[in-house]
């Protein structure tokens, strides 16, 4: 488990970039507070929505039950980083 | 389009955790009574419910034939049964036609555990697998010369198969053809659809205001379909039209306007010149996803009406995937046939948003034409229209 | 039924393109590539796609996720579309039918390894969606926006010529005025090792064509290819193309379908009329499921462009009569002839006009 949240956020640009295979972007180009889905940012879409949340669960244990709050908490990776300090069971 | 040339539906042939027989399953559906329960048939980690058929076909066949196989097998012998056993007779060629999901793919979990472990693993279940697929074998067991073809179009595979079964025949490929579809209970789908976050830990509820999911399900739904041409006797049923047409959208998600459902329900209707008034009831594909039962009920109200009668029959058989659409055609053809559908059983709370509002106890219908509708992965749109002949 | 092929794409094993195919029709056989593969004791040979042929950012670049075999499939059928020169104006009216044998299955064992490794409940999402017989079908419709109809088909011996009858029954009924319809297969390395231990790969790579034994010799590959069928005459068309009656009668060429995965091959010697002037491409793309696709793309060729090429490895222990020289010929028609594992028997034909 990362010891501070700066290395919690690049771990999970990290993990962003490789369980959706998004091959023309690197981790650092990913801004803290950048909108990970719709048309400004990343551009990130429902099937990308439901791959984080197994890569939440494979690398945190984490179980995103209901889309409405995945929605809120897959807004950016300041909102990713923060329910994963609080929640991580891994 | 051309003028239909006639296809008669002459058997009807079904086998779902609603029933193992056309009887079972009128029985079910007039109690609006179903059963869904944990997975029983492997193991799995995954709770959620699901709907089986209580009954292992042609039990000694168990490890020979796959279970899809042996499925498609008992519907396909019910079908035939009411169309008098037309693949008895070597003057005609009969077609086989019919969509699974499953069936299709090497899948096998002790082979794959074996390869991983650089075990030499079997190679019993890759050849049982080669031995042929799904349509081809039914061919085989059956001794019928004519074509065959599967149809692996996702959850629309049933009804596309039905589709192309009624192409066949106007082209005068064969004389009659046995259309439809099969699937069995798998983990692979099982876990697959559980990872896209739309499967339900409750009983499904399709078009329901609460919907949280589908259920899967499985089975085998078959019509024996005979062109008019080849057959001097009339029937009662008619295979009056099959619509098919693409969202180009997305890899799972439909189009928010459901521009291909329009396209697949208008096309059907002119190609079987039929007109909306005509529809006495609509069997939709109501698998209880937010996404699915928004987009399909919302143009099934724009083209039907609000008012129309509607039902999903998911919620007796949960989403049986490719054998969904081939179960459907003949719970349309049984309803048409019987004069009343069933309650569409798991729905209580219309939603606002939607328009339709299914039914919630078994009613008669007028009318001489129903319609039944199946929306796939990959953006496939179906709809079929069967029509009585007074 | 018939219709008019006024499109085509290919890529294979020696690359992306109609000018790589016609090229590999003129330079005739070449031997595979050999690779170790898990549980084999030899090197096992294999015709694959280079990786170069798969990369086209305009096309591929909204598919990230895509698999290879969606990849393949989505290029060829690109390139069909464009040879035919259709444009996004005729994509209401357009059907698509895809035929594989094997479909995604170097997805299917991935979504098994998710399943093995983080259990049932952490699978993957995309890896499923992408497993899917259907998944390439669904990438072309999107990348070309085609709205009509969509099939995919599988079947061990007779996939395309299942898609190929689909296609001319959606023409003939109007169900949309132009069909794409094609192959795709791919390997990976689960079907390579079965490959290995089921079928006869020959030690040298090269395979045996014209043996039709009981147990053929032959060398596995991948590809995609597709052709833009139109009810209507364009005079740029490649070919008129329907479903014949076997036994074939009356071609200038014979194409012996045989791909050596359909178990004996005997059959095919009492097939071919004596004397008939016979070939078999599937040397250079590699054996395939549903390879009759790629002997078909051979024919359209040979139609348009006046030759009859030679087949690639023309050695016959039967005394056929096996085009050995490449050499211009106005051919009016070439059959298509295959054999199923069962001694079922289907054709294709093609004609100039």
């Amino acid at each position: 488990m990362e010891t501070s949240l700066d290395e919690l956020k690049q771990k999970l640009k990290e993990l962003v970039v490789e369980s959706l295979a998004l091959e023309d972007v690197e981790p650092s180009e990913i801004e803290d507070d950048m909108p990970l889905f719709g048309d400004e940012g990343l551009g990130l879409d429902s099937l990308d929505a439901v791959e984080l949340v197994v890569m939440l669960q494979r690398n945190y244990g984490l179980d995103v039950k209901e889309m409405q709050k995945g929605i809120e908490i897959f807004r950016s990776i300041n909102t990713l980083a923060e329910y994963v300090s609080k929640n991580a069971t891994k | 389009m051309r003028p239909s040339r006639t296809v008669w539906i002459t058997g009807l042939g079904v086998v779902s955790a609603a029933g193992v027989d056309v009887p079972e399953t009128l029985s079910a559906f007039d109690q609006s009574s179903r059963n869904p329960s944990p997975v029983s048939l492997f193991e799995t980690a995954l709770a959620c419910p699901v709907f089986e058929v209580p009954l292992d076909p042609f039990p000694q066949e168990n490890g020979r034939w796959s279970r899809t196989f042996r499925l498609a097998m008992l519907a396909v012998e019910q079908a035939l049964k009411e169309a008098g056993e037309i693949h008895r007779d070597p003057g005609r060629r009969i077609g086989v036609c019919l969509g699974t999901t499953v069936a299709s793919q090497l899948n096998n979990m002790e082979f794959y555990r074996a390869y991983r472990r650089n075990a030499n693993p079997p190679l019993e279940p890759v050849r049982d697998f080669l031995k042929g697929n799904l349509a081809q074998n039914v061919a085989r067991s059956l001794g019928v010369r004519g074509p065959w073809a599967t149809i692996v179009n996702a959850c629309s595979s049933g009804a596309d198969a039905i589709g192309l079964g009624l192409d066949w025949l106007r082209a005068g490929l064969c004389d009659a053809v046995i259309a439809g579809g099969a699937d069995e209970m798998n983990r692979v789908p099982l876990c697959g659809f559980h990872s896209l976050g739309i499967v339900s830990d409750a009983p499904c509820a399709p078009f329901d205001l609460h919907r949280s999911g589908l259920n899967l399900g499985e089975g085998a739904g078959i019509l024996v379909l005979e062109a008019a041409s080849s057959r001097p006797e009339k029937a009662e049923l008619v295979l009056a039209g099959y619509g098919a047409a693409c969202d180009a959208h997305h890899l799972t998600a439909p189009h928010p306007e459901g521009r291909g459902l329009k396209r697949a329900i208008e096309a059907a209707m002119e190609f079987s010149q039929t007109s909306y008034d005509e529809v006495a009831f609509l069997n939709a594909h109501g698998t209880a996803t937010r996404d699915n039962d928004l987009v399909e009920g919302r143009v099934l109200a724009e083209l039907f009406g609000p008012g129309v009668v509607a039902l999903s029959t998911k919620g007796y058989t949960g989403h049986a995937l490719g054998g969904a659409g081939g179960m459907e055609a003949v719970f349309t053809a049984l309803a048409l046939r019987e004069g009343w559908v069933p309650a569409s059983v798991g729905f209580e709370t219309p939603d606002p948003d939607i328009g339709i509002r299914p039914l919630r106890r078994k009613t008669g219908i007028e009318g001489p034409a129903a319609v039944s509708t199946s929306l796939a992965f990959g953006g496939n749109n179906a709809a079929i229209v069967i029509r009585r002949v007074a | 039924m018939d219709a008019r092929m006024t499109g085509m794409g290919i890529v294979c094993c020696r690359s992306r393109g109609l000018n790589a195919f016609e090229q590999a029709l003129r330079a005739g056989w070449v031997p595979p590539t050999f690779s170790e593969v898990p549980g084999i004791d030899r090197p096992v040979p294999a015709y694959t796609v280079p990786p170069e042929a798969l990369k086209d950012k305009t096309v591929l670049g909204p598919m990230r996720r895509a698999d290879r075999l969606s990849k393949m499939a989505v290029l060829a059928a690109t390139d069909a579309w464009r040879d035919a020169g259709m444009d996004r104006a005729d994509s209401s009216e357009v059907g698509l039918v895809v035929a594989s044998g094997l479909g995604p299955h170097v997805r299917t064992f991935e979504f098994l390894d998710g399943i093995l490794d983080f259990g049932d409940d952490s699978a993957s999402p995309t890896v499923f969606s992408h497993s899917v017989h259907n998944a390439a079908a669904s990438y072309i419709t999107t990348s070309l926006q085609i709205l009509g109809p969509v099939l995919t088909v599988t079947d061990f011996d007779f996939a395309f010529q299942q898609a190929l009858t689909a296609a001319l029954c959606w023409l003939e009924e109007g169900r949309c005025a132009r069909v794409l319809v094609g192959a795709a297969e791919e390997l990976g390395q689960v079907m390579l090792h079965v490959c290995a231990r089921m079928v006869d790969l020959p030690p040298d790579g090269r395979p045996k064509p014209f043996e039709f034994s009981d147990s053929p010799s032959t060398v596995p590959g991948e590809g995609a290819v597709f052709f833009v069928l139109s009810a209507e005459e364009s005079g740029e068309d490649y070919a008129a193309v329907s479903i014949g009656s076997p036994p074939a009668r009356d071609a200038d060429l014979w194409i012996m379908d045989a791909q050596g995965l359909s178990g004996t091959e005997e059959g095919y010697r009492e097939l071919a009329p004596a004397g008939a002037s016979l070939a078999n491409y599937s040397p250079l793309t590699g054996g395939m499921m549903s390879g009759t696709a790629f002997q078909c793309a051979a024919a359209a060729l040979s139609l348009r462009n006046g030759m009859r090429y030679a087949s690639p490895v023309p050695e016959n222990p039967h005394g056929l009569n096996v085009c050995r020289e490449t050499k211009p010929a106005e051919l009016e028609k070439i059959s298509c002839l295959k054999l199923g594992a069962s001694g079922e028997a289907a054709q294709i034909d093609l004609r100039r006009r």
